[in-house]
């Protein structure tokens, strides 16, 4: 929303400020978090109901920060979740782009039902195939790295790439990525196969170079669920060696009394890398929730 | 990681080597480029082929191997435990290192699990046949999982004198047997300063002769009375989870006469939790918000600490923030008799034997170590939980004869009283739970318990009144 050059300057006054309470608005839980972490559990409560809740008055502290490190590992956990999240979009990037290139692009019998059947995958909802997954990866043999070296271990749980593998190829990316390379005319591959181009070779050098956008899109919205990843963790890994940062998060809530000020510090800390991510990556986030009509 | 010993890992090394060899011919980008490009067509589709069956065939080769546990190295046996709190935490692997260490059959593996999502990691675990041998167990949820097959009988693991020196209510049963037994146990209390009954000129109750009722009534609207409380009783009903509202008001239901369910059939909570002795306290209840005795919703848990309320009904883990603010002016009550004597919640989380566990003697020797007089008092020394044995309070410094905490260990042996020890456990707390939440905003008593012994006793009556078991 954008005040026109041509409106009157009142309409102009009127829209900037709701644009501002609009931003206070959704600042609110932001800056709560960010000033409880600085507090102890008793400023919390004692200035949750007025505005100095929202600001850094008061005895503040560093010590919730600490406790995140020292006692909530949060190190350990932030560095799993970054290599999960980084392995499984860039993983993800290459087989759904390929997936949607050959539906797109490539034509193949049995091409229509794989594209319906995909549809029909959009719909189905991660908790329904949360257990019968469970079940497959607990029974699924695995490469381990341990002391001693490579060896086989007997399961998949427990391990980074139970966190990976399974969301590597996901439906709703291939479908983002087969609506865009849909729209790229189908002139240019007949002029690449023309002068003896592979399938792959049109792929890299036609389809990626013209679809910067939807790569983007698909890394965005990939790389959010996957550093949220709450429900599958909880369940396929239950020890802390390959635990994520949200699952981390929950020892704060063990105690029969909440640490309320290290939940807020490690929430701070879990939410910096992709506050940097979208200001880094803004105008990419922008076009993806347009593109996509999806919201991170 | 390793879930146990016959599903344990298998060292591989020159395994890993083969895999890696194979790499550069399934992926020639990455090595060996030259001998790859003088390959023709043919021979690096044949080579393909070929890397991609020995692949296949040294996974399947591999993932089939079992090293098995060799001669004279110890048995390891995963146990699972949920993160209580860093001082809980710490002095449970203190004490399983020291059963490490002491004996040379058995390595106890501890895994700490997120306690939000602990039933859930359990139950998949479960479904998955990857349960830990030795797991942590919520002692209202013992039965469930009895019935439900994840865990096994204590009895033939764990020593009965062992067993038998555990008060009644750290020990789980189920259908006669018992299934889990704790080390620790909680107890709840009123709180006050023994200035306030002095000024409200009322007596302080004892073990032997607690307060009636109507004392209790008497004192809470002096107290209002004397308008230096807005609301002088804070019940912790901000605390909005079933656990909470059902391990504290139940008892008070209970010294009512009434209960969650009938307990000498466990099928029905008809008469129990709808009857005339649970509308007395119902009405009881509602009349504490009603006449602005009790606030709904405090705003935080200090109500009794920043002088806002004059009692607080809470646990044994609240005393020292207590003790630091009243001093020598603390006054830990048992709760009120309401005619059916003093009751307070019994049931921490105790410990239990999965059934898939394939060497239940050495988590039943585990469990044997853990409940020894020593590891108790340390236990509770070191996190405030109240011990479970006559031996290891007086082992203890803080619930000894003459430790400032003696008071809950006394409370927890003489008024401790289990939850119901039903499978439909989660059920009848929600049930209880939504019907109090509803008595305290107004709605009619009975109407309320009749609901939620509806929903009980349909529960209970689609699962057959648990007559057979839960597990597939």
């Amino acid at each position: 929303m954008r005040p026109s050059q041509h409106s009157s300057l009142p309409l102009r006054l009127a829209l900037y400020a709701l644009m501002v309470l609009l931003a206070v608005v959704f600042m609110f839980p932001f800056l709560f978090m960010l000033v409880s972490s600085l507090k102890s559990n008793d400023a919390i409560f004692a200035d949750v109901s007025s505005w100095r809740a929202l600001l850094p008055v008061g005895p503040l502290t560093g010590a919730n920060y600490a406790n995140a490190f020292l006692r909530g590992n949060i190190g350990h956990y932030l560095a799993n979740s970054v290599l999960i999240t980084v392995v499984s979009v860039g993983l993800g990037l290459v087989v759904n782009s390929l997936a949607a290139f050959a539906l797109a692009r490539l034509e193949w019998r049995g091409k229509q039902v794989a594209l319906t059947l995909l549809v029909i995958l959009l719909v189905v909802p991660f908790e329904a195939i949360s257990v019968p997954l469970m079940l497959l990866v607990a029974k699924l043999p695995g490469i381990g790295f341990g002391g001693d070296g490579v060896h086989v271990v007997r399961s998949w749980l427990d391990t980074l790439y139970v966190q990976v593998l399974p969301f590597v190829a996901n439906a709703f990316s291939i479908y983002l990525f087969h609506q865009f390379f849909r729209d790229i005319p189908k002139d240019f591959d007949d002029a690449a196969y023309v002068d003896g181009a592979t399938p792959l070779q049109v792929y890299i050098h036609i389809i990626v170079p013209s679809s910067r956008p939807v790569f983007a899109t698909v890394t965005i919205l990939q790389a959010l669920t996957m550093w949220n990843q709450y429900l599958w963790p909880l369940i396929a890994v239950p020890g802390e060696g390959a635990r994520p940062l949200m699952v981390g998060m929950q020892q704060f809530f063990a105690a029969r009394q909440t640490a309320w000020g290290e939940v807020m510090a490690y929430a701070t800390l879990s939410t910096v890398p992709v506050l940097i991510a979208f200001v880094v990556f803004q105008r990419w986030f922008v076009r993806s929730v347009i593109g996509s009509g999806v919201k991170g | 990681m390793i879930f146990s010993p016959e599903e344990g890992e298998c060292e591989t090394g020159r395994g890993g080597a083969g895999v890696l060899a194979i790499m550069p011919v399934m992926y020639p980008e990455m090595g060996q480029t030259l001998i790859w490009h003088s390959l023709s067509l043919t021979q690096r589709a044949r080579a393909r082929r070929w890397a991609m069956a020995s692949v296949l065939l040294l996974y399947t080769a591999l993932a089939a191997c079992d090293p098995g546990t060799k001669p004279g190295d110890r048995i390891e046996l995963v146990l699972w435990k949920n993160q209580a709190g860093r001082e809980e935490d710490a002095q449970t692997t203190a004490q399983i290192d020291q059963f490490n260490a002491k004996q040379s059959r058995w390595r106890i593996v501890p895994q700490f699990l997120p306690q939000g999502g602990y039933d859930q990691s359990i139950v998949a675990a479960s479904l998955a046949g990857r349960m830990p041998c030795i797991l942590a167990v919520d002692s209202p949820m013992v039965a469930s999982y009895a019935w439900a097959g994840h865990i096994r009988p204590l009895d033939g693991y764990v020593a009965t004198g062992t067993l038998a020196a555990v008060s009644p209510s750290a020990v789980g049963h189920y259908a006669g047997r018992i299934y889990a037994a704790g080390q620790f146990d909680a107890a709840l209390a009123i709180f006050t300063r023994r200035s306030i009954l002095a000024q409200m000129r009322m007596r302080i109750p004892t073990l032997d002769h607690p307060w009636s009722g109507e004392e209790f009534q008497t004192l809470l609207e002096r107290l209002k009375a004397s308008g230096i409380y807005r609301y002088p009783l804070d019940l912790g009903t901000r605390d909005d989870k079933a656990s909470w509202w059902t391990y504290a008001f139940s008892p008070i239901l209970q010294s009512f006469g009434g209960d969650l369910i009938d307990r000498r059939s466990m099928t029905s909570a008809q008469g129990a939790l709808n009857g005339e002795a649970a509308q007395r306290f119902g009405n009881w209840f509602q009349a504490l918000f009603a006449k602005g005795l009790v606030n709904r919703q405090e705003p935080d848990e200090n109500a009794f600490v920043r002088g806002r309320a004059a009692l607080v009904y809470t646990g044994d883990w609240a005393a020292p923030a207590y003790r630091t603010y009243a001093g020598a002016d603390l006054l830990v009550l048992p709760p009120p008799d309401f005619g059916h004597g003093v009751v307070i919640g019994g049931g921490s989380w105790q410990w239990a034997i999965s059934k898939a566990c394939s060497h239940p003697e050495g988590a039943g020797a585990f469990i044997d170590f853990m409940l020894q007089d020593r590891q108790v008092a340390a236990m509770s020394d070191a996190t405030g939980n109240v011990p479970v044995t006559e031996g290891g309070a007086s082992a203890s410094r803080d619930f000894g004869p003459r430790g400032n905490s003696r008071m809950f260990f006394d409370l927890m042996r003489r008024f401790a009283r289990p939850r119901p020890a039903t499978p439909a456990f989660s059920v009848v707390a929600n049930a209880y739970t939504f019907a109090m939440r509803d008595i305290m905003d107004g709605k009619d008593v009975q109407d309320a318990f009749d609901d939620a012994v509806d929903d009980i006793d349909q529960t209970i009556a689609d699962h057959h009144a648990y007559r057979t078991g839960g597990h597939p």
